[in-house]
């Protein structure tokens, strides 16, 4: 997976502090319903996804902190990634479109938009998210790299 | 009359205007038609010259008449009089002529404005649609006759905005909050533009692929909107969440309770009480009452206290 040079996020946003969401407490048939697939015959996503359960550091940029939705962080746990985007369960609800900074266990920082967010019980949450400040990735199958938005963004 | 035959008036065209708005604009010197029941052309009703008041004429109302037509060329006319009328002092001749005025606009900017055109049109709305709130004469039931006569996406979202305003204002909202409130409902569906029409129209059910682009329009019109910046969380809120149900099965979320916002909550029972009481092709407006006990029987769908307030008001 390429990374970009884009610094760590830090729990702040626009230089103020922001509040950090821990991660809820996730059961066994959640994690399991959720887990990511790998590849699987008859899949027409452009990149392969891959399995991941690893926490992650989420902090939101606050692209609608003007219409006065308070960005906060959150710890993640990823369920699956691909060279496109990603998902994972969280603990407060993520809005379309919003943008977020992540690092990811390996220390990679990027940058994501969210393109959904699901309610999965009591205070969790599941969301899709595509890379945004990547570079098009390069072509592997004959599609436009443009069409990692419709794998991030897939249910 | 013209000199103008009514067959040529016939080709040119007609466009039709609400009998109430007619009432607020006695200065109108224009030919008006009606389109008696089950004929297909139109008949002169009143000359431009003549003297007859279409606010005495109770066989409109007996008949059950509430669009009379005027011809295309008399549309400029026709206009100028709206921009021009005096502030009726009868309630439902205020909302006709705020109706009139503002739905041309409105069609206008969905069909092929920019967002920021739409929520701009959708502010200018909320301050005329204010007035009629707020007008000591309005009454929600009274005021239905003139609401549910199409389902045009003006109607609609006009219709959400004044229920959700008269529900907000039994809250205790202030003027301020009604008008912000009132944009929204204007902009709430904002997200169905992308959906093909016929999908829309379309009278019976839909199909799997249908539905799922249905259930994409709160995101979408979310997605198109809040990166302008012109509008509050709130009102945000009253495009992403007005398919939400309290009981955490409605979409796009799945959000629970109280993880509604209060303006979502507010716009699905607006929401869905004009959707149960507009005129369809395939049925009558359904009255008031039926809406409120269907919606009363939707278990887990709204949330109660603004069910039960929403009940005392239009019933």
């Amino acid at each position: 997976m390429t990374t970009t040079a884009t610094a760590p996020p830090e729990d702040k946003c626009k230089g103020k502090p922001v509040r950090h969401v821990p991660l809820p407490l996730i059961d066994h048939e959640l994690l399991q319903r959720t887990a990511g697939g790998g590849a699987v015959w008859g899949d027409s996503r452009r990149f392969r996804r891959f399995v991941a359960a690893a926490e992650a550091r989420l902090v939101a940029e606050g692209t609608y902190a003007d219409a006065g939705h308070a960005p906060c962080s959150q710890t993640v746990l990823l369920r699956d990634l691909s060279r496109g985007g990603l998902r994972f369960l969280h603990g407060a609800e993520l809005f379309p479109g919003e943008r977020c900074g992540i690092k990811l266990p390996n220390g990679s920082a990027m940058r994501l938009e969210v393109m959904w967010c699901r309610r999965m019980g009591a205070g969790i949450y599941m969301s899709g998210c595509r890379f945004f400040s990547l570079a098009a990735p390069a072509k592997d199958d004959g599609r436009s790299g443009d069409d990692a938005e419709v794998d991030a963004a897939g249910d | 009359m013209t000199n103008e035959s009514s067959a040529v008036a016939e080709r040119r065209g007609f466009f039709p205007t609400l009998v109430t708005a007619l009432i607020g604009l006695p200065e109108l010197r224009c030919d008006v038609y009606i389109q008696p029941e089950g004929n297909a052309r139109k008949v002169l009703y009143r000359g431009a010259d003549s003297n007859l008041s279409i606010a005495q004429d109770a066989t409109l109302q007996e008949r059950g008449v509430r669009h009379l037509f005027l011809k295309e060329e008399d549309r400029e006319r026709y206009e100028r009089a709206l921009a021009e009328a005096s502030p009726p002092e009868d309630a439902s001749v205020m909302l006709a002529l705020t109706i009139e005025r503002r739905r041309d606009a409105f069609e206008t900017a969905i069909l092929g404005g920019s967002p920021s055109h739409i929520v701009a049109t959708a502010e200018e709305i909320a301050r005329d649609v204010l007035q009629v709130v707020n007008h000591d004469g309005f009454a929600v039931s009274e005021a239905m006759s003139l609401l549910h006569h199409d389902k045009s996406t003006f109607q609609h979202s006009c219709n959400v905005s004044i229920y959700a305003a008269t529900l907000a204002k039994r809250l205790g909202l202030s003027d301020a909050e009604l008008t912000s409130l009132i944009a929204g409902g204007m902009v709430h569906d904002v997200g169905k533009r992308d959906i093909p029409g016929y999908i829309l129209r379309k009278p019976g059910l839909l199909d799997a692929r249908e539905r799922e682009l249905i259930r994409q329009h709160p995101a979408a019109g979310f997605r198109m909107v809040a990166p302008l910046g012109k509008l509050t969380w709130a009102q945000l809120m009253m495009v992403y969440q007005h398919h939400e149900r309290i009981d955490g099965t409605g979409y796009p979320v799945g959000a629970f309770g109280e993880e509604i916002h209060l303006w979502g909550r507010l716009c699905a029972v607006a929401d869905v009480f004009d959707a149960l009481t507009a005129k369809r092709s395939y049925r009558e407006p359904g009255t008031a009452a039926a809406a409120i006990a269907i919606m009363q029987g939707e278990t887990g769908h709204f949330d109660l206290d603004l069910l039960r307030l929403w009940t005392e008001t239009v019933t």
